[in-house]
């Protein structure tokens, strides 16, 4: 019996245990199998070049899923396509065997292929190699990024047929270079952009524009590829596909791939205080879940929503599995480790030496890890699509697999956790980005007049450039001559540019315990409520307390400590109203969509106990003030209602708020930092109790925007959740605990809802 | 009014706030641009341009004793310079190069033994320079083996050098001025001729003319041209689809003979540093290089063309230094400089120049001039810092008796110093070992190498070659004292 089978067995004989433990199914709400699905099939296309045929035949692939050979034809057609498949589904196929075919016919054909991450990149290019050393043919492929030795560079420009890449290297280092690259940009046939749902938000905004700048090199030099792109399951991948690239693309969605039995079950941890609606804590009960699949030696995944709580599960887990299995193979993995120690967790996993890891979302894009057993989720992941991504984790190779989703106190994860329906039969979420926001447009028309002059009347996206070149000639960065516009300044535009918020402004972690020595890096919108002075940070499940934060040089500088507390820091934020673009007056609420400038001042921090999570001490946090122009969602509520409503306002507001910044998010597949809610009692613009929710990135990335029109769904969901929630007067699962919002909070927020639907 | 619009309104109130000093000259760059943006909400906004442009063919450039070169349909502004030939610059007169400048056959030779090599050691270095540097080193390999090298001719040379508007590599960097130096035999002249685009719509005329004129030439000579300017203006090519195969031409690069032979002695190798310290030039009233974007910009803004003064005479300079470089070198490679002169240190890495070239006789001869000074009395010291290079010299050619007295003289020498080479009293140890046969000396050498290792080297780095290092000495103890105890 070969050891996959063994673990087969293994986690079938598992998964009937716990159906037959009464004191683990009493918590579960919902038990879900998604039963194995057979392989959809069709013959390998005729049209196929005969050596890929034949590779394929030696590689036991004598048919093509479905999808794959949808793929092929469409790209054949000449149409730019997304393909969305579930992981594991083959989908790399669907681009390869396009390109492979197309460089068999003329070696003089290119393609350029990009991947949010170097990892990723990696990943991919050792199975591509694999398929061409099966061809026995000389088809040049090489990653080309910051790890790239200088040496085989020059050789990669002129002489690699298929360059795999990330955008973050596009931006910096070939575009503004692409002098260079002449060889592969006049024969570039394919552009291949394989996880397209991460370019969403700020991310995707500036990466539709580097896309936008690279098909203007393109048509310099005369080629125009076409685009393959795949994406994970999203609302709207031909949209968001089409939006990213600035092309119509046709979908690809008949996904022909087998998949195994997927047991998901919901899992809700028992109420301890019926009169709170007090729950047990749910990193408890995945603590006790996670001990219970590792003691029996089934590999696993534990997804956590934060790095606090990565990092309080790891310790937790570690702890308890050091005598049992040995320690260091338990590890964790999120975005704060360097990357050597990323690479050596996901071959650890791969080779079976890591039997679990506890990981952030970072995880959860195609990172080759192998194949692992079973995935326990603390908390909804916020999205369907990032929970679709997370359970995909569990049996890719079409084994049963185990996905236990233990939720937590919080409104959504109740809500969820109480409506599996609201999971198995909602579509997924849409992926949104906004390539047009000022900011970031401006960003890259410098790099892109940096690339090549901008000639009158050409477009750039949807806008007219016109004005921003104005503007950027008027600042003397660019030179308007006759009808053309060039760059006219000493900086590499490109240079002062991040695509990636987090990856410019990082703030730097550096361990003063031993000499020092960086232990990990936080981003900057969140450095001031994370390592703030005297902030407790964790990493690899070893507590730091911060002693100084140089904010101006952006490093933090920790000593390790062995404190029974962690620190949650608050914000204090003020707006002013710049412009407004929507507005409707309704009889006693108005609501508004527009521009805002936000001032956000970090104000204390509180001392939470670990295990109890009760309210230990606080302390003042001295950091400057952060302004940003942005865009926002406002409701207010008219002065009639002040004296007619008898409720306790503040904190109806604050529970109000709770509630929809917990839901708000999946209604716009963001991360729950991308937008705020905050109540205010008086607002400086309307004088009236106002709730605003903004973008947290200048100049707004299309979230107020998108929460402007679905006001009324949000509106409903809110009210349902409270509704159906439980607890007396308020809980953490709704509008918050009794002592935040007092003892109408409940019924306070319910009256205020009624008046916003 | 669009979303962008309000924008990049609130943008320009919010730079106007923050900065509240503007200073005059971007005042008026501000209001002849918010006149041109009144017009400019019409589509026809850039029409009345092309009347300036007229205009601006007759501006004025005599100031700079430049004019208007029209060129192909365009044109640009050029600015021709011819000095006598017997004119004189520090030490050097210029006609001496019609004389001298069959020498540079010899540099062209140097390049094609040591290419491979050199590349090689640019791979050990990851920095951003060395990816550059591999480049240009691999197009060169291929430059120059294709060429047999027949002598060079003093009016096959040409000397160039350009002012771009930034720094690094990448397509947004213009070379606004391209200066061309050579000498013309009728005028009995060196000419220098400078090329300088107005504005970035006469690039394109320029580079034409600059194809025109380099390609006439099959030697180039430059001053770190072929890690900078030279890819700069190729890029240039490549963006106006510019067609050109450059790989007949052969390219002298003077910044690299000038750090094999400088970069131990002068505290830079930029060219300024060079022609002060060996051709005796001073520059007065110089405008740094590094000066010449903001120049050029605000010449774009002001269009006062007196700004760029300096900058002409800066590239000027610049193609002057290069050709007196060039007599220098020439003079070198022959030996015919004066090594009295010289300190111990320049003249050891001439020799290790003329060994680079393939002098090896000539680097002999030097070598041991240099090994003489070690006993003179009011000059041995300058044999200090080379002793050890200069013995590894001798070692590799078998000459023991100098290596020797040289590792002695190094030991001496550092006496008193905290911090001590190994390597002398490992050398030492090996010679008595393998050589003299006189093993109780080895061993005497081989323990003090130990005792220095110890007491120098930090043993927290562990690094892995001073980790061999120590094991290597110890196991020479080891058998030395294995060697002596079986010999008693």
């Amino acid at each position: 019996m070969n050891p996959i089978q063994a673990k087969y067995k293994h986690i079938h004989s598992f998964i009937q245990h716990l159906q037959s433990q009464p004191s683990f199914m009493e918590n579960v709400t919902h038990w879900h199998v998604q039963p194995a699905k057979p392989a959809q099939t069709v013959n390998v296309p005729e049209a196929l070049h005969s050596d890929i045929r034949k590779a394929l035949k030696e590689k036991g692939m004598e048919q093509l899923y479905t999808h794959q050979a949808t793929a092929f034809q469409a790209v054949e057609k000449g149409n730019h396509i997304v393909v969305v498949t579930p992981t594991a589904s083959g989908k790399t196929m669907c681009y390869n065997l396009p390109v492979l075919h197309s460089i068999m016919k003329n070696d003089q054909h290119r393609a350029l292929y990009i991947f949010p991450t170097k990892a990723l990149a990696q990943d991919q290019l050792a199975s591509m190699q694999q398929m061409i050393d099966q061809m026995e043919v000389d088809i040049r492929t090489h990653t080309y990024d910051g790890d790239t030795p200088p040496t085989i560079r020059e050789k990669i420009r002129s002489a690699g047929h298929i360059v795999v890449t990330n955008p973050d290297m596009l931006h910096a280092a070939i575009l503004p270079h692409h002098t260079k690259w002449v060889k592969l940009f006049e024969n570039l046939k394919y552009i291949v952009i394989d996880e397209v749902h991460t370019y969403r938000g700020v991310f995707g905004s500036h990466v539709a524009n580097v896309i936008r700048r690279l098909k203007r090199i393109c048509a310099f030099y005369g080629s125009n590829p076409q685009f393959i792109c795949a994406s994970a399951t999203i609302a709207n991948p031909k949209e968001h596909g089409e939006r990213l690239i600035g092309e119509q693309v046709t979908l690809i969605h008949n996904n022909g791939a087998p998949s195994g039995e997927k047991h998901f079950v919901f899992y809700n941890p028992p109420v301890v205080n019926q009169q709170l609606g007090v729950r047990r804590s749910s990193v408890l009960e995945t603590k006790k879940i996670a001990t219970m699949l590792l003691e029996n030696e089934i590999q696993t995944i534990v997804f956590a929503r934060s790095r606090v709580r990565v990092e309080i599960l790891l310790t937790y887990l570690q702890d308890i599995i050091k005598r049992k299995i040995g320690n260091k193979t338990i590890r964790g993995y999120r975005g704060g480790y360097l990357p050597k120690q990323r690479r050596e967790i996901e071959k650890g996993l791969r080779t079976g030496e890591i039997q679990g890891v506890v990981s952030t979302n970072a995880l959860e894009l195609g990172i080759d890890i192998g194949q692992l057993q079973a995935c326990v989720m603390n908390g909804y992941p916020g999205t369907i699509a990032s929970t679709h991504q997370q359970a995909g984790r569990a049996g890719r190779r079409h084994e049963s697999s185990l996905t236990i989703m233990v939720a937590s106190s919080n409104p959504l994860d109740q809500h969820v956790i109480q409506h599996p329906s609201f999971f198995f039969e909602t579509a997924p979420e849409e992926a949104r980005i906004d390539p047009d926001n000022l900011h970031i447009i401006i960003d890259h028309v410098k790099c892109a007049a940096y690339e090549l002059p901008f000639e009158q009347g050409e477009t750039f996206g949807e806008e007219s450039l016109e004005e921003v070149l104005d503007f950027l000639v008027e600042e003397q960065t660019l030179h308007r001559v006759q009808n053309k516009v060039y760059w006219m300044s000493q900086s590499f535009p490109a240079h002062n540019i991040s695509l990636r918020l987090a990856a410019q402004e990082n703030v730097v972690i550096i361990d003063l315990s031993e000499g020092s020595k960086v232990i990990g890096e936080v981003d900057r919108f969140s450095a001031p409520t994370l390592v703030h002075e005297e902030a407790i940070y964790l990493h690899e499940g070893v507590q730091f307390q911060v002693e100084k934060l140089d904010y101006e040089e952006k490093k933090a500088y920790v000593r390790q400590v062995d404190v029974d507390y962690f620190t949650d820091a608050s914000l204090a934020v003020q707006f002013k109203v710049l412009h407004t673009d929507q507005h409707q007056q309704m009889e006693r609420v108005e609501r508004s969509f527009g521009e805002v400038t936000v001032n956000a001042q970090p104000t204390i921090f509180k001392k939470i106990r670990l295990r109890t999570h009760e309210n230990i001490g606080s302390g003042p946090i001295h950091l400057p003030e952060e302004e940003m122009h942005t865009s926002a969602y406002w409701i207010a509520f008219s002065s009639a209602l002040v004296t007619s409503l008898s409720v306790q306002w503040e904190q109806a507001l604050l529970g109000l708020s709770n509630v929809f910044g917990h839901i708000v998010p999946v209604f716009l597949m963001c991360d729950r930092f991308d937008i705020r809610v905050v109540p205010q009692v008086k607002a400086v613009h309307t004088d009236q109790p106002t709730i605003f929710f903004y973008d947290r990135y200048p100049g707004g990335i299309g979230l107020s925007a998108k929460l402007y029109h679905i006001h009324d769904d949000i509106m409903i969901q809110a009210k349902s959740l409270i509704q159906s929630c439980p607890c007396e007067s308020g809980c953490p699962a709704c509008v918050g605990v009794r002592e935040e919002v007092g003892s109408t909070g409940k019924q306070d927020a319910l009256q205020l809802l009624d008046e916003l639907l | 009014m669009s979303r962008l619009q309000r924008g990049l309104q609130r943008l320009k109130q919010s730079k106007q706030t923050a900065e509240p000093h503007i200073d005059n000259h971007k005042d008026q760059v501000s209001e002849t641009y918010n006149n041109n943006n009144v017009i400019s909400s019409s589509p026809s906004s850039h029409l009345p341009l092309s009347s300036l442009q007229k205009q601006e063919q007759k501006e004025d450039w005599s100031a700079l004793q430049a004019a208007w070169y029209p060129y192909e349909s365009t044109g640009f502004v050029r600015r021709i310079k011819k000095f006598p030939l017997h004119t004189t610059f520090g030490q050097y007169m210029l006609q001496q190069f019609l004389i001298e400048a069959a020498a540079l056959t010899e540099l062209i030779q140097q390049k094609q033994k040591h290419t491979p090599e050199a590349s090689e050691a640019t791979t050990q270095i990851s920095s951003q320079a060395a990816v550059e540097a591999t480049v240009s080193t691999a197009a060169e390999t291929k430059t120059e083996s294709d060429v047999a090298p027949s002598t060079v001719q003093y009016d096959q040379l040409l000397f160039f050098d350009s002012e771009t508007t930034g720094l690094g590599m990448g397509t947004g960097n213009i070379p606004f001025l391209i200066g061309m130096g050579y000498v013309d035999v009728e005028h009995d002249a060196f000419v220098v001729e400078q090329l300088f685009m107005r504005n970035p719509s006469e690039e394109n005329a320029m580079l034409r003319y600059v194809k025109h004129k380099m390609s006439a030439y099959p030697h180039w000579v430059s001053y770190n041209g072929k890690s900078f300017d030279w890819p700069l203006i190729k890029n240039r090519f490549v963006l106006h689809r510019i067609q050109w195969e450059d790989s007949t031409l052969h390219h002298f690069d003077f910044l690299h003979p000038s750090r094999s032979l400088w970069k131990r002695i002068l505290p830079t190798c930029r060219l300024q540093h060079v022609e002060q310290m060996k051709l005796g030039i001073e520059r007065e009233g110089d405008v740094p290089g590094s000066m010449a974007p903001q120049l050029y910009f605000q010449y774009l803004a002001e269009k006062d063309n007196t700004l760029l003064q300096g900058v002409f005479e800066h590239n000027e300079q610049d193609i002057v230094s290069l050709v007196l470089l060039a007599i220098h070198l020439c003079q070198a490679v022959q030996g015919k400089l004066d090594i009295t002169a010289m300190r111990a240190e320049e003249i050891f890495q001439l020799g290790q120049w003329f060994i680079r070239i393939g002098k090896e006789d000539d680097a002999h001869e030097l070598m041991q001039y240099v090994y003489e000074l070690h006993d003179h009395e009011q000059r041995n010291s300058e044999v200090t810092g080379i002793s050890l290079p200069l013995a590894a010299y001798f070692k590799k050619k078998n000459k023991l008796h100098e290596a020797v007295q040289l590792w002695k003289v190094h030991i001496q020498q550092e006496q008193q110093r905290t911090l001590k080479s190994v390597e002398p009293y490992i050398e030492l140890a090996k010679y008595y070992e393998h050589k003299t046969k006189s093993l109780d000396v080895a061993l005497y050498y081989a323990e003090q190498a130990k005792q220095t290792f110890v007491a120098t080297v930090n043993m927290t780095a562990n690094r892995n070659k001073e980790k061999k290092t120590l094991e290597a000495v110890n196991h020479r103890i080891q058998r030395l004292r294995h060697k002596l105890g079986g010999a008693q």
